[in-house]
């Protein structure tokens, strides 16, 4: 029987979250998908999930959970700690960012709140098991969409997930995670660039704005140097098609960074977008966070989307087994290994601080 | 015809026609959007994922690992400037109830307070026209619909309501459209509809699609909650609304 995942408490904005759907824009539907597509894609490596399997999103405080049937293995992924505390009732353990953690039957797992960033995941080892809407798992609730019954996640919601446990007694760890926290966005001016003059569109790029305390998943708006459209142009177009990054400024001049939630098409101009590479950053902006933006051209887009692939690619490589606070060294090991040629790292004894020797018995 | 494009980002960029507005624009919206579909359909435009239409613009999201911004950019202006063909013209009618009576029509009086005209006449002007829809966007199922009387054309209202209920249709410019969802909305709130317009599990999950056309049926507050509930137990079909079947 598949492990039962149990929502104690949900903390901030939790939701299901996928890649997003696509392919349905043309009825109106919002990409959705996890805001932070980085460390969901990093976080879904640490327990050996395909990049986008859905996992758990939290925003700005985490959520408690539990499991009800079963074992299972959660990543945290992001600037996300947490404590594990054991259904045998003995002290918890701390949880450190990009570590796994297996959590046995009536184990509880408690989120802290975000301190450095404003999204987090909990991925979960072979996924859950929920069927998709319009090809995503991903919870868009104005139109029920996705997640659990279309909802945010509610305390008392059970998941069930695909595997009856983890795959192996090992814990794992990102030990060299990738940065999402940036003060500069790159953006490519347009479609409505021209609505603006030169003195302007450097008022945009020189200046620095504040992130305000209206932040969700269906935009962001930003406090700053006010941008004033030209007179003949106006603050009001006929509505043309919008996506996840799309800066808007309405007439208040304040610009609004449209996000992964947001509607399909739009009335405001729009005087640039966020490049794909940066998109993911915006998911860690929070209230109070200070940023600038730099102009650059579709070729630099293109060449710092590579850039952050290779990134993306090198923190997942830096995925390790890890046997417990400062004990083993994987190099260590494959050292014994190569020399001895007889070590097997998988009993127990072997090496001090293993914290999961035997596990692969009781499987 | 004349076409701008315009950039939205890395990975999609936006196809306007400059001179084309109302139902014009809309058929001619329609028709690019076929002709792209068709080519993306045949393998021809890889990395296309999404087409989002628009009263006289398309905009066209793409995968960047899979397309090259560039070639699409240009094979889509190609395309725009080719003869448009709608595409066998929708001829679907959809005629939909619709009740105008109290809190189901909390900017009636307004409207007819601007306009100079009573309740009755607001109604009769609203529910006589047969309305072309222009295109499905903003919210899921959100149809867009026009367009309207000029004696009731009027712009947004000026503050926003945070919530607008579903079912809600409304009026803004020369535009008029049902609220699938609740949501916040700007639109004079005329009547509400007891169809749902969205659902996931539908082969197309929009009920109405771009191309067709729509006429509201006044009916009463009654009329109104027994319809609802017919739907809701499903003794009668969202699909039964549609009075004249589409031509293909």
């Amino acid at each position: 029987m598949a492990a039962v995942l149990k929502i104690l408490s949900p903390g901030i904005l939790a939701s299901l979250q996928d890649e997003g759907r696509r392919g349905y824009a043309g009825f109106g539907v919002p990409r959705s998908g996890a805001a932070d597509s980085l460390s969901l894609q990093l976080g879904n490596a640490l327990v050996g999930n395909a990049a986008f399997e859905t996992a758990i999103e939290f925003r700005f405080l985490g959520p408690k959970v539990t499991v009800e049937s079963g074992r299972l293995r959660l990543g945290l992924a992001g600037d996300v700690t947490a404590e594990h505390k054991g259904a045998d009732g003995g002290d918890s353990v701390s949880i450190k960012p990009w570590q796994s953690v297996t959590l046995d039957e009536g184990d509880v797992l408690t989120v802290d709140p975000l301190k450095n960033g404003a999204t987090g995941y909990l991925t979960i080892e072979g996924g859950f098991d929920l069927a998709p809407v319009l090809d995503s798992r991903s919870t868009y609730a104005r139109a029920k969409l996705g997640g659990v019954n279309g909802l945010p996640l509610q305390a008392g919601d059970r998941i069930p997930t695909k595997l009856p446990h983890p795959r192996d007694g090992l814990e794992r760890i990102v030990s060299d995670p990738i940065s999402t926290s940036t003060k500069i966005i790159r953006v490519l001016a347009g479609p409505q660039d021209d609505y603006f003059s030169e003195v302007e569109i450097s008022k945009f790029t020189g200046g620095s704005y504040k992130v305000s305390s209206d932040v969700d998943r269906m935009g962001i708006r930003l406090e700053g140097p006010e941008l004033e459209s030209l007179p003949e142009k106006g603050s009001d177009l006929i509505s043309d098609g919008i996506v996840p990054g799309a800066i808007q400024v309405p007439g208040s001049g304040q610009p609004i960074i449209l996000f992964v939630d947001c509607q399909t098409i739009g009335g405001y101009p729009k005087i640039g977008a966020v490049i794909t590479a940066d998109l993911p950053l915006l998911g860690q902006l929070m209230p109070g966070n200070e940023i600038g933006f730099q102009l650059v051209s579709l070729e630099e887009a293109q060449a710092a989307r590579k850039t952050r692939k290779s990134e993306l690619e090198r923190a997942i490589s830096s995925v390790q087994d890890y046997f417990g606070e400062g004990v083993m060294d994987l190099k260590a090991l494959y050292e014994v290994n190569l020399i001895g040629g007889v070590v097997n790292a998988s009993l127990t004894g072997h090496f001090p601080g293993h914290l999961e020797g035997g596990a692969n018995e009781k499987n | 015809m004349d076409i701008r494009v315009l950039t939205l980002g890395d990975s999609a960029f936006t196809i306007e026609f400059p001179k084309l507005k109302g139902a014009i624009g809309a058929r001619s919206v329609r028709a690019l959007r076929h002709s792209i579909e068709q080519e993306v359909e045949e393998g021809r435009l890889p990395g296309v994922f999404d087409i989002i239409s628009a009263s006289r613009s398309l905009t066209v999201c793409l995968n960047p690992d899979l397309a090259d911004y560039k070639q699409v950019t240009e094979r889509v202006s190609a395309l725009a400037q080719m003869p448009l063909d709608a595409g066998g013209a929708n001829k679907e009618l959809w005629i939909l109830p619709a009740c105008y009576e109290g809190e189901f029509a909390p900017d009636l009086e307004e409207v007819a307070q601007r306009s100079g005209l009573s309740v009755t006449e607001v109604i009769d002007i609203h529910s006589s026209a047969t309305y072309d829809i222009f295109l499905i966007g903003f919210l899921p199922g959100f149809v867009f619909m026009g367009e309207i009387d000029k004696r009731l054309q009027f712009p947004r209202r000026t503050s926003p309501r945070v919530r607008v209920p579903a079912g809600s249709v409304g009026i803004a410019n020369e535009q008029t459209a049902v609220y699938p969802w609740e949501s916040p909305g700007g639109w004079h709130l005329l009547a509400r509809c007891p169809v749902p317009f969205f659902d996931s599990t539908w082969a197309q999950p929009s009920l109405l699609s771009a191309g067709g056309s729509v006429k509201f049926r006044p009916v009463t507050t009654e009329e109104y909650s027994d319809i609802k509930a017919d739907l809701s137990s499903e003794r009668i079909a969202p699909q039964s609304f549609l009075s004249r079947e589409g031509e293909s």
